[in-house]
């Protein structure tokens, strides 16, 4: 029986999906004229909250829980100011202006990969399912502007304020107005001095929710084999369907594809949001293209 | 045991309804076994696993099985490829230059839902179908088609000089659009050819409907339009609802018969009706074309060569 392993071929696949990985998304605004404001600020706000509103809705698809509306207002003004790296480009598809304001509609391509990762730095891809139990303390002299930004960051962070347990952040107003923020786990301290609250906030807490033991403890890798196919397009169409199931899965990377006479199989490593969810969708997409699975965890075979 | 057996073919039964139920429309026959349902989208090609010297089909042999349903997918692409996005380019010349867009086109056909034989079925037919709606129509509907921009698109001349009634005058447009709960276009007789986005133009050369009224989520989840053969009210309900507005078509336009024009007052009635409610959002408008003339003159695939030139407006 010939039986060919196309190993290398699809790695290189693989790398190529990934660089693609950016879909648009239609998002349509209004932002309201305010005073003193010139057309090109006017365009240039509603713009910003076009590529918000695309990222949230991108960012929505992504977590494996629901965002509450505080949360989701949080996130959308944060992305507003910070959301730029998420963004790949974008189209205007049409524009009206008038006197109340100005209507936008906008093409935007989010960059997925980017966006994922950002979601997971900040702590979000996390505490949507679980929140995480944190000390926050700050000086009593905080100007209540400053204290309100940082509750809202505690909020949008999906941090659970309680006394004496680690992490321990701890932020101090210093000269020239200034925020010198500390993070303590155990025995790892880090620090930041930065006179953006919101920046010198999630640099700290990155190095918290990207410790190893985070999210990959939570979810281990699977392997999931496919057969029954008749051509290999169809094996790499799959891949584009499988990762696409964002609520599901987590990460998934095409790894064999299998070729013979009667048909053409493959296998990814797929780590998991949602085992149920996704066995749901692989019975209800495979059946009926005359197509079986296994689904086991790596290393074990079934 | 029984009870899971009972169940699961209840639930075949159920599937099965629902897709027969399902508004299919005008099918255009095609060669060896493909057809296009307009109504709801579906390209399907049956194919036999009979062996090509007639000996009894081979339901079992997982190499016929291959044959087969690698055929019938290979005749469903050029059905796909076939079709007209409207009245100047077919999925054929909009996807041939973007190479990524063509393998994805090719991925979603080869990965299309898939009927193989029952074992003990006695005609071994498979069946290979998709629907140009979803993540197909996502990828053949181009993205340079500005949906919903509310800007009607204009005929270079305007019809109103150049045209009479053909059916004399039409009807009365009424009181306005109250009421109507979609569109029936009827273009009976005027060989019209069906397109994902057509445009409906009214006698003054300007747009009434099409892909400028109706988002491109719309579009892509019910289709601009449906075509059907027949004018009968039960059976385009579900597409239409209880009280189309019923309009006779003057002219079909471009070299393609993609386009139609109806007049112009009812062309401002028809705008008015797919403003109201839910017309635009469910694309509520059907075009009756004639039904398929006697089994035998199907539909071939078109080939390069047949193609006309581009039309030049």
């Amino acid at each position: 029986m010939m039986r060919k392993r196309l190993v290398i071929f699809v790695l290189l696949i693989s790398l190529c999906a990934t660089a693609s990985l950016a879909l648009a998304r239609e998002v349509r605004v209004f932002k309201p004229m305010e005073e003193d404001m010139s057309p090109m600020q006017l365009r240039n706000e509603a713009m910003a909250e076009g590529f918000a509103l695309a990222a949230i809705e991108e960012a929505k698809l992504m977590l494996a829980g629901d965002l509450d509306e505080v949360r989701t207002d949080l996130l959308k003004k944060y992305f507003m100011v910070h959301g730029k790296p998420y963004i790949q480009g974008y189209r205007i598809v049409a524009s009206e202006a008038m006197d109340a304001g100005l209507i936008l509609r906008l093409d935007v391509r989010i960059n997925r990969k980017a966006l994922r990762e950002g979601l997971k730095r900040m702590g979000i891809a996390a505490t949507v399912v679980q929140p995480q139990a944190a000390t926050v303390t700050w000086p009593e002299d905080l100007p209540e502007e400053a204290v309100t930004e940082l509750q809202g960051l505690v909020v949008l962070t999906g941090l659970q304020s309680e006394e004496g347990v680690q992490p321990a952040f701890s932020l101090e107003y210093g000269p020239e107005k200034a925020y010198k923020g500390r993070l303590v786990l155990d025995d790892r301290e880090w620090m930041s001095i930065n006179k953006d609250m919101t920046a010198l906030w999630f640099e700290l807490w990155a190095r918290f929710f990207n410790r190893n033991d985070a999210a990959e403890s939570r979810s281990g890798m699977m392997r999931l084999a496919v057969s029954g196919w008749f051509s290999p397009d169809a094996a790499l169409e799959f891949d584009r369907v499988l990762r696409g199931w964002e609520r599901a899965v987590q990460e998934a990377r095409l790894v064999e594809m299998d070729m013979q006479p009667t048909g053409v199989g493959a296998t990814w490593e797929v780590r998991l949001l949602d085992a149920s969810r996704l066995d749901t969708l692989l019975k209800s997409f495979l059946p009926q293209r005359g197509l079986s699975y296994q689904l086991a965890k790596e290393g074990v075979e079934e | 045991m029984s009870l899971r057996i009972i169940s699961v073919v209840m639930a075949a039964l159920l599937a099965f309804s629902g897709s027969a139920l399902a508004f299919q429309g005008y099918v255009q026959s095609f060669g060896d076994g493909g057809a296009i349902a307009w109504g709801n989208g579906e390209v399907s090609v049956v194919r036999s696993l009979a062996a090509d010297d007639g000996e009894e089909p081979a339901v079992t042999d997982p190499l016929a099985v291959r044959k087969a349903a690698s055929q019938a997918r290979k005749q469903m692409l050029d059905m796909i490829l076939s079709v007209r996005i409207d009245a100047k380019r077919t999925v054929s010349a909009y996807i041939s230059d973007d190479r990524e867009l063509a393998t994805r086109v090719r991925g979603v056909v080869q990965n299309s839902p898939f009927e193989r034989p029952a074992v003990f079925e006695d005609s071994g037919n498979i069946r290979v179908a998709e629907r140009l709606r979803g993540k197909l129509a996502e990828l053949v509907l181009p993205t340079t088609i500005q949906f919903q921009s509310g800007i009607p698109p204009k005929l270079s001349t305007s019809m109103e000089q150049s045209m009479s009634f053909e059916d004399g005058l039409p009807e009365e447009a009424g009181v306005g659009a109250r009421g109507y709960t979609g569109v029936i276009i009827d273009a009976r007789g005027y060989k019209v050819t069906p397109a994902l986005a057509p445009v409906i133009y009214g006698q003054d050369g300007e747009g009434a409907y099409g892909a400028f009224l109706v988002s491109r989520a719309s579009a892509i989840a019910k289709g601009v339009v449906a075509y059907a053969n027949t004018s009968a009210p039960a059976a385009l309900r579900e597409r239409v609802g209880d009280r189309p507005l019923s309009v006779r078509v003057l002219s079909a336009y471009g070299s393609w018969r993609t386009d139609l024009i109806i007049s112009s007052p009812m062309a401002r009635l028809v705008r008015a009706v797919m403003r109201s409610g839910d017309a635009m959002e469910n694309c509520r408008l059907v075009i009756v074309v004639d039904a398929p003339e006697t089994a035998g003159v199907d539909v071939g695939i078109l080939q390069e060569g047949d193609m006309p030139v581009e039309e030049q407006e």
